[in-house]
């Protein structure tokens, strides 16, 4: 009830009813009029009808009673007995009827569209700087998008996808200025024919260009150079970026070399990719040393180049592509190293200084033609790669030597994959992949005037052909899938000259092939917060090993099944638990004896084996935006079981590692945690991180069997804020430590700490100096330390929209050195490495 | 010829006796975009009968009518892939994210349910990034009339009211020619239907098109979706949310620049960007 503020004298009051029926009506509109037909007072007839309207006078006043569906009613209010009755009678209503549906199709309307804008902020340069500071986009410092928390599956320029996981390139490439806008497509599922079966919980991304960058080419790039004063000598950076976008055709084109530490092989990272299935991998491991918990620009010595070009063009029926890309990476490093082999009784102590390089190149191409239509999808990718890496090192100490590996590696593959629709919701879907790899691999060590050389031939042959029928009703999506797989692989390895003291055979020539027929049905179902889903893979696998083993039949059945619950939009969890038997590693069969690095030997299994492993994990993530907490948590405990067991043996200042047949039963404890608080005072946050691993295997070394336990923790704390307009800051403190028990025995805990902080001062807006200071403080033996400040500064002057100069003076204070120790499962291993030293460098970036 | 006219007058009357119609209002409302401070315009509707009412976009309702089953989600995809999808001059058909307008999608979160037999006013919204809600009484809009003033919107004879509501000076003109007490947005408790009201601050709802409509007045689908709140708070919330927006995502581990400079999102300004300025 409504009515005008006044003082009641007098009331008004009645009730409502219908002509017809008699009944209380309800909702009917009163209003009370003066004399001159002004409004007075108003109310609505309650639920039996009835009103009361306080007025000071009702001399000459009207009650007008309407209501839809009936004809309005009025009565003047002189001379009439209170409460008064009001009838209504029914009249048809002469409005036109309206339709309050939603329109199919809209013409207009923004989306989940940001714009590119309001977020760009004076010292960005790529389109990617900007994403990061959209809600809900978190982009990773390796380059992946994610979007909720979740990876996307697709990401589009204009609508096409000319990158595939590749999209690293634009990001760091287009400029946010050419773009217009970043859409992002909630639930996206880029396959069309599964669309409204498979419900994908996944984003795709979309860039749309501004108007200027569209049907033309667009230009930009940067050039710096400048002094370092370890490595000695000039240092550059450039980078040229080129890219068309126009209605048939697409092509990213981008050239980028440096000399200051940047790595450019993640420029080119798939973040769709799947893993290798020709499962070849090094025997040779000559790696130059990193250093753990510094950044790789600390300690990269390289010289880089990479060439990358992305065409698409439409043609009839869908699109074509073509991806090529050319990398060289030259890197050099060096380190001295002490090795502690911890032994019963005494440990041994191996000292080397180490000073190498690593040459890499490689070539990769990929050809793509895809329909992506209503009933049917097809997709043929195919592709190649080649790379080239040399690596020489030379080392001094107790076991003087020179090692040289060449390492090429081979790889073709075409995979194909149709997908046809029929009668609305069945789908079958055809497989073919094919994969070939050859990993050829070559070591010469010189040690003590003496020569060895291990050469490996290695290749495989993979195929995968299969089918799979699905359909989806009512929340249970029930699929099968069910096909041959097929696996040739040969491995040849000689060592003609084998050190005296070790004892075996040094050659293998071995085939292991399989054929396996596999069937994989799965069961999904949701009802209301609860998901459920049942993974029953079965295989029937014949291997064959050219009569170098028995040939095996085994069947192997996996099952797997994981609950989610959301009791709550801010609460969810989640149970998972797996059982199973499958085949071992097949590059562990090998019973010959491998080199593997100068003071390395390796000798695998003998025969075919199965292993079996549980796991059991369970996760929670809570969040709570009204108040800006967010947690999550998870717990993972697996156990393994291996019907072989690792050896360890040292021959001399030689390292052999070999298996026997020995149980051998592993357990793995991981949990890990994050908390995180918004601080709004000051336009920040507060986050505490922590994890914890232990991790339980056993091993054979010189004859005794050890149970060997490795326990690492890790607690970390960030903070970060805005206290100032012109001031931000974020600092993190990280704390962390291993221990490694040996029957029992435990090895002193040794621990580490790095403290980060830096400063970003906007005095002008074309103005920027910003200020990094890190130290860490790394445990070398129980209560022993090694200190290590690192301090570098930026500054950038922005000369126009096209034009931008920087200077940044990096490692003002010298450090030339770091050292850190590490723990394996055997053995510790101390190190001192060389950092880049203080370096200056002036650039200037330029667009088009 | 009276003939036919009055048969067609019974006929009228005898289907408005069996059907029970509903007022339909048909609004177009501009307000200032929380993020970009842009006029965002949009098309929302009200369903008013004499026991209550909603105030909804129709295409977010039909949107999550398909999204309150698994069939109907399904549905809704198929559709927004049809639309999206583009056929090329040269016969190729690809997904053109431009197009991305041209299906129902869940744009505006709002509805504004009202139940005069309640005594209440139940506002459902995504705020502070989640579906909230909260319930107030109907009895708290005072409007002083200023019958001198008088508009023709639409045909309909409307007279001028002003009311102070919840720190927004309001100008609403309302035609007693439609017999519902009722409004659009919470707007209400005038002699009959508002259809123009100005909050200032760019804040107008004006009526596109009035008439009946024989479907029920639509219920808000998922209502245990919505966490349940009070409204100061649940705004003084969301301003929060907005300008913390850079915090909140580095206390889930996001850095949003990746070197630790600041954002500088632009602030919320309670003035322009909300309905509701009294929290």
């Amino acid at each position: 009830m409504a009515s005008l503020p006044s003082t009641a004298q007098s009331t008004v009051s009645g009730t409502v009813v219908a002509g017809d029926t008699n009944e209380p009506l309800a909702g009917a509109s009163v209003i009370l009029r003066n004399a001159e037909g002004k409004i007075r007072k108003y109310a609505t007839s309650d639920a039996d009808g009835g009103f009361s309207i306080p007025t000071p006078e009702t001399g000459g006043c009207t009650l007008d009673v309407s209501m839809m569906g009936f004809a309005k009613q009025t009565v003047g209010l002189d001379n009439i007995q209170l409460p008064i009755t009001i009838v209504m009678e029914t009249a048809a209503t002469m409005l036109k009827e309206v339709s309050v549906k939603a329109d199919r199709i809209r013409e207009q309307g923004d989306t989940i569209t940001y714009n590119v804008g309001s977020f760009a902020q004076a010292q960005d340069r790529s389109i990617g700087d900007v994403l990061r500071r959209m809600p809900g986009i978190d982009v990773s410092s390796s380059g992946k998008i994610r979007y909720q928390g979740e990876d996307i599956n697709k990401f589009y320029i204009e609508g096409s996808d000319l990158l595939g996981g590749k999209y690293g390139v634009a990001a760091n490439g287009i400029s946010h200025e050419d773009v217009g806008a970043v859409e992002v497509m909630e639930n996206h599922q880029p396959m069309q024919v599964l669309s409204g079966i498979s419900f994908s919980d996944k984003a795709a991304i979309n860039l749309r260009l501004k108007d200027r960058a569209k049907a033309t080419w667009t230009f930009h790039g940067n050039a710096g150079g400048g002094w370092s004063w370890q490595p000695e000598g000039g240092v550059w950076t450039g980078e040229l970026f080129a890219m068309a976008v126009m209605p048939g055709f697409q092509n990213i084109t981008t050239l980028k070399t440096n000399n200051i530490g940047e790595d450019l092989s993640s420029n080119t990272t798939d973040f769709f990719a799947s893993g290798r299935h020709t499962e070849l991998s090094r025997y040779v491991s000559v790696a130059l040393p990193e250093v753990p918990s510094l950044g790789r620009k600390r300690t990269l010595f390289n010289r880089s180049a990479l060439v990358s070009t992305n065409c698409l063009w439409k043609v009839n029926d869908g699109e074509v592509k073509a991806q090529v890309d050319y990398s060289f990476n030259r890197v050099v490093a060096q380190a001295a190293n002490i090795t502690t082999y911890f032994l019963e009784g005494a440990d041994r102590l191996i000292t080397e200084n180490r000073d190498g390089q690593d040459r890499s190149q490689s070539l990769s191409a990929k050809f793509i033609y895809e329909v992506n239509k209503r009933t049917t999808f097809i997709n043929n990718t195919l592709q190649t790669g080649i790379g080239w890496d040399e690596v020489r090192l030379g080392v001094t100490g107790s076991l003087p030597n020179s090692q040289c590996a060449s390492l090429p590696d081979y790889y073709a593959a075409n995979k194909f994959k149709m997908i046809r629709r029929f009668n609305g919701s069945h789908l079958v879907t055809f497989n073919s992949h094919n994969e070939w790899e050859s990993l050829p691999q070559t070591l010469h060590v010189s040690l003590n005037g003496e020569g060895m050389r291990q050469h490996i031939g290695d290749h495989s042959f993979y195929t995968d052909e299969s089918v799979a029928y699905a359909f989806s009703l009512r929340g249970v999506t029930m699929s099968f899938e069910g096909g041959v797989k097929g696996y040739l692989r040969s491995l040849n390895t000689e060592l003609p000259d084998m050190p005296q003291e070790i004892p075996g055979d040094t050659d293998n020539v071995l085939n292991t092939d399989y054929l396996t027929l596999y069937a994989t049905p799965k069961f999904e179902y949701w009802v209301r917060r609860v998901s459920l889903t049942l993974n029953a893979p079965v295989s029937f696998a014949n291997y064959t090993f050219d009569k170098a083993l028995a040939n095996r039949s085994e069947v192997y059945f996996s099952p797997s099944l994981s609950v989610g619950w959301k009791p709550s939009n801010r609460l969810s969890l989640g149970l998972r638990g797996g059982t199973g038997r499958s085949p071992m590693n097949l590059s562990l069969i090998q019973p010959g004896y491998i080199m593997t690095d100068y003071r390395t030997f390796r000798q695998g299994v003998d025969d075919f084996y199965n292993s079996s492993s549980q796991n059991i994990s369970a996760n929670f993530a809570y969040r709570d935006v009204r108040r800006g907490v967010f947690a999550n948590g998870s717990v993972l405990q697996s156990w393994s079981h291996l019907p072989y067991t690792m050896v360890q043996r040292l021959h001399g200042d030689y390292t052999v590692y070999s298996y026997a047949k020995a149980k051998s039963d592993g357990r793995l404890l991981m949990a890990s945690g994050s908390i995180g608080k918004t601080l709004d005072f000051m336009r920040g946050s507060a986050n505490l991180n922590g994890s914890f691993r232990r991790s339980e295997s056993h091993l054979i070394s010189e004859d005794r069997s050890i149970v060997s336990v490795s326990a690492g923790w890790r607690v970390g704390a960030k903070l970060n804020g805005t206290p100032l307009h012109w001031l931000s800051f974020d600092c993190s403190v990280e704390f962390s430590g291993s221990r490694l028990t040996m029957n029992g025995m435990s090895n002193p805990r040794i621990s580490n700490m790095g403290n980060i902080l830096l400063l970003n001062i906007m005095p002008h807006r074309r103005w920027e100096w910003r200020v990094m200071g890190e130290h860490y403080r790394n445990g070398l033996a129980a209560g022993t330390y090694r200190d290590v400040l690192l301090i570098d500064t930026r500054l950038a002057y922005k000369l126009g929209k096209r034009l931008e100069l920087s200077a940044v003076l990096n490692n003002i204070l010298n450090q030339l050195s770091y050292n850190y120790k590490t723990y394996s499962s055997l053995s510790s291993f101390e190190s001192r490495r060389w950092l880049r030293g203080r370096e200056i460098l002036i650039s200037i970036s330029l667009r088009k | 010829m009276k003939q036919t006219a009055a048969l067609l007058i019974m006929c009228l009357v005898a289907a408005a006796a069996a059907a029970q119609e509903n007022l339909a209002v048909k609004y177009t409302v501009s307000n200032r975009a929380t993020d970009s401070g842009d006029i965002h315009s949009y098309n929302m509707v009200l369903v008013a009968g004499p026991k209550k009412s909603l105030f909804y976009n129709a295409e977010s309702l039909y949107c999550d009518s398909c999204n309150s089953t698994p069939e109907g989600r399904a549905k809704l995809e198929e559709i927004q892939m049809k639309a999206w999808q583009v056929v090329q001059p040269d016969g190729s058909v690809t997904l053109d994210g431009r197009k991305l307008g041209l299906a129902p999608e869940k744009r505006e979160f709002l509805y504004v349910a009202k139940d005069r037999e309640r005594g209440n006013v139940t506002v459902y919204d995504r705020k502070v990034g989640e579906l909230l809600q909260y319930t107030e009484p109907l009895s708290e809009m005072e409007w002083g009339i200023a019958e001198d003033s008088t508009r023709n919107i639409l045909g309909y004879e409307c007279l001028m009211a002003h009311s102070d509501y919840h720190g927004r000076e309001w100008t609403a003109w309302f035609t007693p020619e439609l017999p519902i007490q009722d409004g659009p947005w919470k707007l209400r408790g005038l002699p009959g239907m508002i259809l123009s009201a100005d909050g200032g601050d760019n804040f107008h709802i004006e009526a596109a098109e009035v008439g009946v409509t024989s479907q029920d007045v639509p219920h808000v689908y998922s209502v245990n979706e919505y966490g349940k709140g009070e409204r100061r708070k649940i705004l003084a919330d969301h301003e929060h949310y907005i300008n913390n927006l850079q915090s909140r995502l580095a206390a889930q581990g996001i850095k949003v620049n990746a070197d630790g400079s600041a954002a500088n999102l632009p602030k919320f300004d309670r003035r322009r960007k909300a309905w509701e300025t009294d929290y």
